[in-house]
Order: structure tokens, then sequence, then C-alpha cells
């Protein structure tokens, strides 16, 4: 920051930044408090039926968070773009390294997650998210070609193959998917085509089908057809012959290796997948917490039962009904309503980003701020699918308004770097 | 498509990538739409009957053991019958509980209507309790027709000897009202709970009822149990075990056999060193089992109104005439007032005293002959005592009971009764300062009159002749360990009062009560067992109509290193020496582990006179 920028940067912060993503994040931090009074206050008092799980604690606490995540929003402002982009194989490497510890010293029950500096504890997983962001941004940003070749794919593919193979190995089903939710929007904003992504997910969603079929007594004349149509789509883009060969071998090797991968998940795992796709397997657990979710957010109606009158928040089912589950909350009580003008809060966000990238005129601004979208655009729509039931659960919490510290300061770092990015597209 | 050939390309993609962004962001609220408000009603139902109930796991009351670890109270499941609160008026359910179950509708209501007041309408309303086991599976094979009922298991307080110890142990019974109206926090009296309402049961209830813990339960809409988060259940910490010093084998014994048939009365027998209550009968009890599992109005009735009123604690609570059991209190406050010396005798005993127009009786008609006082004690002389009353009086008579702590509490930790030690400001109260003479001396001073004392109380003063003077607390509570087997509280023996006697007072009642047992003359022949010696005094005290005196033993042994004293007392029997001493004996004997066979006195006289025990003291 430099002189006339104000105290502390202030005046240049003010006057540059994206007011209406800035609005868009204010607002959905007043929501995450008024949430969590909700979810901290019973309106009872002493109703012994209606007792609340979460000590009032939690809304205090969230204070604290929130104000240390907007001086990281801040910090984000103000890092230099250029020294992310310098940085960024630094970052990865560190990130890599962490993975790595937190595989052998890393503490947990039977996951493990987290690194326990004294009384800091974090996951090295969302600081390798933003490493990768920044290195597939700097990568991408210096390369130049046709994205739609399979040789052009390779090398993000082996950016991201390293720490995604560390976070299964926790394992962590849920945040190895984000890793491909930022890998996939990048290149597609970097021209790769839609059909074209359909057709290199194809491996994916053939194995998706076995999965599901697993639960349908093995029945798997639904995937030949499947394959079948795969098939119809590659005379169709024969240009890309060797591409294609390689894609089709793909979606037959999953047919042997996913039982393969599926004798290699954990059991919660398995049980997450199978109740995911069939929630009468599993009335007791994950399928369960979903269904109950779906019943609160259900109740809530068009309106919503009003501010601290939702009662299933009260109740024992939701696992998480201050952290990944707050969605549900939110639809109980302040119903459709509520549940559209956070969707479009996000949306904004999300649209600004984007915005921001295609306006760019330096090529790391264009991919970092896309694939910052694109991480805030997955963990939204990963969260609240997954409380509406339509993804299935991994512990993602929903961004800016759930309880918790890691996940508020990544996220408000990172839109600080967004809103940096935004008011710099001029620069080359 | 390359970087390089086309803005088009790219705008296609920024525009595709807008347009996705809405798209997903779209399905989203659709899926919002769908489960919101088109499938609201779905769910909204779905909510409702969503009952994720916190169902309170009732921590298993403490038991209760005798001194050695024998427990004498304990649990046993009982199906209790719940109902929702909110249920109770859909107008099916209650009937049909009522016909199928025999449930007390108007009951039921009542009890709704109070939790109603009370704001508890979101707890459960019990409507029946004590299930058979027909009546369980009945109602588990159809509970689908009772929606909103369900059942629950909860410890039910088990008296395993049922009428034994009743005054003791006590009784619990559903909380009063009162009770769950002031008690607040975590462990809160809730409308149907149980809480020990006489006895120890009442007394260590802070001890024995625990913390209750909590299941987070799923339940459909009939009740029935669908799920449970385990890892959420806080389990109870059960009550902790209340031992207390009562011997089981000792207070048994003489509750069933040692007790003659079909007589009201009390024993009380204590450790003369620790004042631990060895045994504390109250006869006759009743089966403490039917207060447990709610006793109905009728049988209430049949119990208050038995003649020998049952619920009345007589070894603590009923004050008696001690007729001349109490000449222990008067020889002591005839020496310490030096109103007599040992050795001094007295002109004979007729069988009659005149005072003024007024004769006194000796319970012997035909006379005593002269006594000296160890005479007076041993044939329990009343004209002996009669003689020295006036010059005594009834104040310095009553300073020495007051001595040896009668006319006050004991300390005991159970309801006890004050008794009555009579002074000159007592008739001055009770009669006016004209409207008694100093005779009233003469009546007390053989227990009779207007003194009463507990039957405790007189326990007490007889431990502390054998102990050397101390005054114990009545102790009934020994220990209390937790579930764990800790030991949580041991309470130590109290002394409530040093040198209650003086030195020659000590002395006299020590050689005298060893005399009642052991001498010629004796009138407590019948206490003396096979073997080893007992010192005592009898009474027989005259009571009000023309009905039979009680019959009184007070006693210690062994003569030489006392170890238990006690009292035994019972009502409308006859004499002290023929109907409560062979008790004592047998008391006696079985606490020692003594062969007994009765009748002993005459066959052991020669070794008692060998040991020198056996004083003449009749001139």
């Amino acid at each position: 920051m430099s002189v006339g920028d104000g105290v502390l940067g202030t005046r240049r912060f003010v006057e540059s930044v994206d007011r209406l993503a800035l609005a868009a994040i204010l607002a959905l931090l007043a929501i995450s408090l008024v949430t969590l009074y909700s979810v901290t206050h019973a309106p009872v008092e002493g109703d012994w039926n209606r007792t609340l799980l979460v000590g009032p604690g939690i809304f205090y606490r969230q204070f604290v968070w929130i104000a240390l995540g907007l001086g990281a929003l801040y910090l984000g402002f103000w890092t230099p773009y250029r020294l992310l982009e310098a940085s960024a194989w630094l970052q990865y490497g560190l990130s890599f390294i962490m993975l790595g510890v937190v595989l052998f010293i890393g503490r947990g029950t039977d996951v493990e997650r987290w690194i326990h500096i004294g009384p800091i504890q974090f996951q090295p997983s969302e600081f390798a998210k933003v490493a990768l962001i920044f290195v597939l941004a700097r990568y991408m940003s210096t390369r130049t070609g046709d994205g739609n070749r399979l040789s052009s794919l390779l090398v993000p593919g082996l950016i991201v193959l390293p720490p995604v193979v560390l976070i299964l190995k926790q394992p962590d089903l849920g945040t190895a998917l984000v890793f491909f939710a930022i890998l996939i929007p990048m290149l597609f904003w970097r021209g790769l085509r839609l059909g074209h992504i359909l057709l290199l997910g194809s491996p994916g969603i053939g194995f998706l089908m076995h999965l599901y079929l697993r639960t349908e007594q093995h029945m798997w004349w639904p995937w030949l057809v499947f394959v079948l149509v795969v098939f119809g789509m590659m005379l169709w883009q024969r240009a890309y012959l060797w591409e294609n060969v390689s894609i089709f071998v793909a979606n037959l090797g999953i047919h042997f290796l996913e039982p393969w991968l599926w004798s290699h998940l954990r059991p919660y795992q398995q049980q997450r997948i199978l109740s995911f796709f069939n929630p009468e397997l599993d009335h007791l657990g994950q399928g369960y917490h979903v269904a109950q979710s779906k019943i609160a957010v259900g109740a809530g109606g068009f309106l919503g039962q009003g501010f601290l009158e939702g009662t299933q928040k009260e109740l024992a089912f939701l696992p998480a009904r201050h952290t990944d589950f707050i969605f549900s909350v939110i639809g109980e009580e302040f119903g459709m309503v509520g549940g559209v003008v956070i969707l479009c809060l996000f949306a904004l966000i999300v649209l600004r980003g984007i915005a921001f990238a295609a306006r760019a005129r330096n090529g790391f601004v264009r991919y970092a701020a896309f694939g910052i979208a694109a991480y805030l655009m997955f963990h939204v729509t990963q969260n609240v699918g997954m409380t509406v039931g339509l993804i299935p659960v991994a512990g993602i919490p929903l961004p800016l308004v759930s309880y918790g510290g890691s996940s508020m300061l990544v996220t408000l770092f990172l839109l600080g770097v967004l809103l940096n990015l935004g008011s710099r597209w001029r620069e080359y | 498509m390359a970087v390089h050939n086309s803005r088009d390309a790219e705008r296609r993609t920024v525009h595709a990538a807008y347009a996705i962004v809405v798209a997903i962001f779209a399905m989203v609220a659709m899926r919002l739409f769908q489960v919101q408000v088109l499938e609201h009603r779905t769910y909204e139902r779905l909510a409702r009957e969503n009952q994720f109930r916190i169902k309170r796991v009732i921590a298993p009351r403490g038991v209760l053991r005798d001194r050695n670890g024998k427990s004498m109270v304990d649990n046993v499941a009982e199906y209790q019958l719940f109902v929702d609160a909110g249920t109770l008026h859909d107008g099916k359910l209650l009937p049909s509980l009522a016909r199928d179950f025999g449930v007390d509708t108007t009951a039921a209501l009542v009890r709704a209507q109070t939790q109603r007041a009370r704001r508890r309408s979101h707890e459960p309303t019990k409507v029946l309790g004590n299930l058979s086991k027909a009546q369980v599976s009945r109602f588990e094979e159809n509970r689908a027709q009772y929606p909103g009922a369900w059942l629950e298991a909860r410890g039910r307080r088990r008296y395993i000897y049922g009428d034994f110890a009743t005054h003791v142990l006590g009784y619990v019974g559903e909380v009063a009202q009162e009770k769950v109206d002031n008690s607040t926090g975590p462990r809160a009296y809730r409308l149907g709970d149980v809480s020990g309402k006489t006895g120890v049961e009442s007394l260590c209830e802070e001890d024995l009822r625990g913390f209750d813990g909590r299941r987070w339960v799923q339940v459909n809409a009939s009740g029935q149990e669908l799920f449970e988060l385990v890892d959420r259940a806080e389990p109870p910490v059960p009550g902790n075990d209340v031992y207390l010093t009562i011997d089981f084998e000792l207070q048994q014994a003489i509750e069933t056999v040692f007790w003659p048939a079909d007589r009201a009365g009390a024993a009380v027998v204590l450790d003369v060193n620790t004042g631990e209550v060895l045994a504390a009968v109250s006869k006759p009890g009743y089966d403490l089992n039917r207060f447990a599992v709610g006793i109905s109005t009728a049988e209430y009735e049949v119990l208050r109104t038995d003649p020998l009123t049952p619920l009345y604690n007589r070894y603590a609570v009923a004050g008696y005439p001690p007729g001349s059991t109490f000449k222990i209190i008067s020889s002591a406050a005839l020496l310490d007032n030096h109103i007599v010396s040992v050795n001094q005798y007295r002109q004979a005993c007729p069988g009659w005293y005149q005072v003024g127009n007024r004769q006194f009786r000796c319970h012997k008609e035909q006379g005593h002959g002269s006594l000296n006082l160890l005479g007076g004690f041993e044939q329990s002389c009343d004209v002996y005592y009669y003689q020295h009353a006036r010059a005594l009086g009834i104040d310095r008579l009553a300073m020495t009971a007051r001595q040896l702590g009668l006319g006050a509490r004991t300390g005991f930790a159970l309801p006890e009764d004050d008794g009555l030690i009579p002074d000159s400001a007592y008739y001055d109260r009770t009669l006016g300062p004209r409207g008694w003479t100093p005779t009233v001396a003469v009546n007390c001073i053989i227990g009779q009159g207007e003194v009463l004392v507990t039957p405790l109380q007189l326990a007490r003063v007889a431990a502390a002749v054998a102990n050397g003077g101390n005054l114990m607390v009545p102790k009934i509570v020994q220990r209390v360990v937790d579930a764990r087997g800790r030991t949580l509280r041991a309470e130590k023996p109290k002394v409530a009062k040093e040198g209650v006697l003086s030195a020659a007072a000590l002395h006299f009642l020590q050689r005298g009560m060893l005399q009642v047992v052991v001498g010629e003359h004796g009138t407590g022949h019948a206490a003396l067992p096979d073997s080893l010696i007992v010192c005592g005094k009898t009474g027989t005290a005259e009571t009000p109509g023309k009905l039979e005196d009680h019959a009184w033993f007070v006693f210690y042994a062994p003569h030489d290193h006392p170890r238990i004293a006690g009292v035994v007392i019972v009502e409308r029997a006859g004499h002290g020496g023929a109907v409560a001493a062979p008790i004592a004996r047998q008391i006696v004997a079985q606490y020692f582990g003594l062969t007994d066979e009765g009748g002993a006195y005459w066959k052991r006289l020669p070794e008692l006179r060998r040991l020198g025990l056996v004083r003449e003291a009749t001139l």
C-alpha cells in the first residue's frame, strides 16, 4: 500500500473494492450470527424437552472468528497477487509437506485431518486448496494451446493428483472432490468444452452408476447403455481420436476398477455412499441425518417458522446444526425465502468473481479469480445440496455462515484476494 | 478452441460460466421449492411426529445395608404406563386404557391438570404403575391400539423382609407436589418420582437417589422407540449405598423370634462405646412394600385404626413411664445430692408408704424389710425411694435426669420425642404455683407420675453407665458408599456429653445393675444367659386405666467389659423381670453367640458366688 491509501490502506480499500460483493459477504456474516444466536438460544427457558445441545459460547466465539476473518479478508485484499503467483509452487510444496505430516503425526479418532500447534489446529487440506488455485492459475496463465487436447490436461491432472492422493489416504473423500471441483472449472475457463468435460467425466459417472447399482443387486445393464451413449458422443467428436480411445478404455476399466476401489473405502464412506443412493438402507445413520435435515427444511415452508421458532434445531438429530447443517436451521426458521436470499447472496459473489475473471487482462488474475469463484461455488452447492438431499453428505461447512474458524479464515482470505483481483483488473 | 483464435470463443466461455452458475443455483432453489413448498405438508407432519424425546433414565436408588453389608432394601424392575399429556384429551386413548388395564381415568386427568397448571405439560403423564406381566405383554402386543402411550421400566423399591425394621428403614412414595414445586436444577423432582418419606429412606434421600441420566431417542407416533443417539446417552449415576449400624441378624431375631406374639413394644440395642444403634425395634411393624407400590386408602385405614398402632414409632417417638428403670436415675440423684450413702439402711419397708392422707404402695405388698440403697435397687423397693423423695425434691431429681439426657432429644438422626422430665417449673406451668405439693417427687422418683422417657433415651443411659459416664449420640448411619464402592462418608462416634455420672454414682449403678441380675433377691434373674453376665434393671410401669403394666428391662453386657447396652419394653405385658428380662437375655445371647436355654440363674449361682459377685444387701 502506498501513500494516499489512507490509514492502513483503508481509503484505497473503500474506493476500489467491489461494493456489491463486499455487501453480500457482510450480509452472509450477519446471517451467520443471527442463525447461531437462534441455534444457541432456547425460546422457552427451562423447557426440559427442548434442551439445546449447543451452548451460547458458540455464538460469542463466532464474533471473534468473524473479526479475525475480516482481518484475513483485509490481509487477502492487500496481499500483492504477484506475490501469490510467484510463491505458488512454494505454497504447493508446503501444503504437500503438511498433508504428508498430518498423515504421520496428525491426531484424531479414526480420521486424521488436523495439525495441532499448541492451541492452534488447522486442516492442511484447506491450505492445499488455496495453493492449488494459485498453482493452477500460474500454470494455466503461462501455457497456451488447445485446452481440449488430452496432453494439455495432463499437467493440471498431475498437479492435482499428489494432494488428492494424500487426502484420500487421510481419508477424506469429500475434500478430495473439492480439488476436482476447482480443477475442472478452471480447465473449462481455459477453453475445455462442456461436451468434453462430460466425456472426461464419463468414467466418473460410470463409477457412480456402479455404486448406485450396488444398491440394486448389481444389475448392470443400465451402465452398458450409458457406455454406448458415450461411444455415440465420441463418434460425434471424432477430431480427438486418441483422447476418445483413452476415455473409452477408462470407461470399460471402471467396471473392473470399481470393486477394487470399493473394497478400499472405509466402512463409513461405503455407508455414506450407499445411504445416499438408498436412504432406506440406513435409517439410523447418515441417511437419517439427511432425512431429518430435509424434515427441518421442509417444515420451514415458504416463509419459515420464524426467528427462534424452529423446533427441529433443538432436537438431537442434527449432528452439526451449528456447523455443517446450519442451512437446515435457516431453512426451517426463514423458509424458502431465507434460503433463496442466501443462495442469491452467494450467487452474487460467484458471479462477481466470474466477472472479475472475465475482465482481467493479466492471465494469473483471470484464472485465480475464476478458481476462487469455483471454490466458493462448490462449497455452497455441496453444503446446501447435502442438507436438502441432493448430494451425499460430505463434511463441508457452509462458507461464511457455519460456525468455525478454519473455514471462516480461509474463505474470507480468499474472498479478500478475489476483491483485490477484482480491483486490479486493469493491470497486465 | 484455441486461446489465440477468438474473442468469440472467450465470450462464449464467459457466458456459459454465468449460465452454469445461475443454472446450478436455480437447481438448488428449485429443490428448495420442491421441499419447502410442494412437499411442505408432508415434512410439516413429519416434523410434528418427529418426536425426539429426551428420556430420563432414573438412577437406581441406593441400597440400604446392615452394618455387615447385608442388603435389606433393594430395587426391582417395575413397568409403568405413561401417556403423552397431549393425547389425554383425544377421547379414545384413556377410555381404552381404562377398559384394558383398569387405568383410573379421573386420577390421570387430575394429574395431567396439575402438570398443566405447573407448566409441565411437555412431561409424560404416568397413568398406571406396577403393571403385571400379563398386562405388559398385552400392551406390547397391541401397542398400535394405544398411540401416545408407552411403557417404561423403572426401579421399584423392594423391602426384602417386608415388615422388618419398619421404623428404621422407612418407606418411599411418590414425591409430594410441594417438593416438586420447590425443587429446581438438574436434580429437580418430577411428578411421579419416588422419594423417601420416612426413616432412613427420607434421612438419606440425597445420597440414595443418585443422578438421573438421559437418553436421546426418537419415537414414532405410537411412542415406540425407533432410534437412539447412543453417543449422546448420559448414563445415570446410581445412588449411594447406605450402610446402617443395624445388625440384621439381631434385629431380625428380636422382631421375629424373641418377641411375644401380639404385643406392642420396643427394643433398642446400642454399642456402648460408639453409640451405634445395633437394633431399633418397634412392634408391631407393617409391610413397607405396601407403601412402596402405593398404598390404597382402605389398606391405610386398616393400619391407621389397628389397636396396636403399627404406624407409631415406639422406640424413639413414644414416651413411656419408665417405672422402676428410672431408679437408675433416682439412685444417682440420691447419691450425688448426699441424701443417702451406699451403706445406710433405712427403716423397714412395710409394703406401703404414707404421705399425709395418701398411701403409696410398694410393688411387694408384704414389704421388703430394712434395706440399704443397694438392696432397694436390687429388689426395686419403692418404699425405699419414697422415703427419700421429699428430701431430694423434684428439681434435683429432674436435674440428674436431664444430666443423663432425659427430657430432651438425643441427637438421633431420625424423628424422636423429648420425653418428659417434670420439675417445679413444669408443675407451676401446668397445675399453677399452688396447685401441687412436693409430694409429686414421691411418684416421680419411681418413674411414675408425669415422667416419660423414650426407649432410646433409656438405652443411652444404660450405655453411659456401662461405658463410664459418656452419653453418646445414637448413630444409625454407619457409612455411605458410592456405586463404585468408595466410602464417601463414615460417621465417627459422637459423645453428646462426657462424665454425666459422678464416680460414686457410676460405681453404685454398675454394682447395682449387676446385683439386680445376680443377687439372690434380684428382680432380673431371667436376664442371665448360660454364660457371660448381664447387668440390668427391671421396670414394671403402671399405666392409666386398669390395663396391664408395661414390662421394662434396661441392660448392658457383659458386666466387666461392656459392649452392648439396651432396652426392652413390652406394652401391657406384666412384670419387667418376667417378660422383658428374658428378651434382653436372648438379645445378649444372640449378639455374643451364646447358647441360651433360659432359667440359668440357679444353675449358675455357685459360679457367681465363687466369683464373689453376689452380695447380701438385706439386713
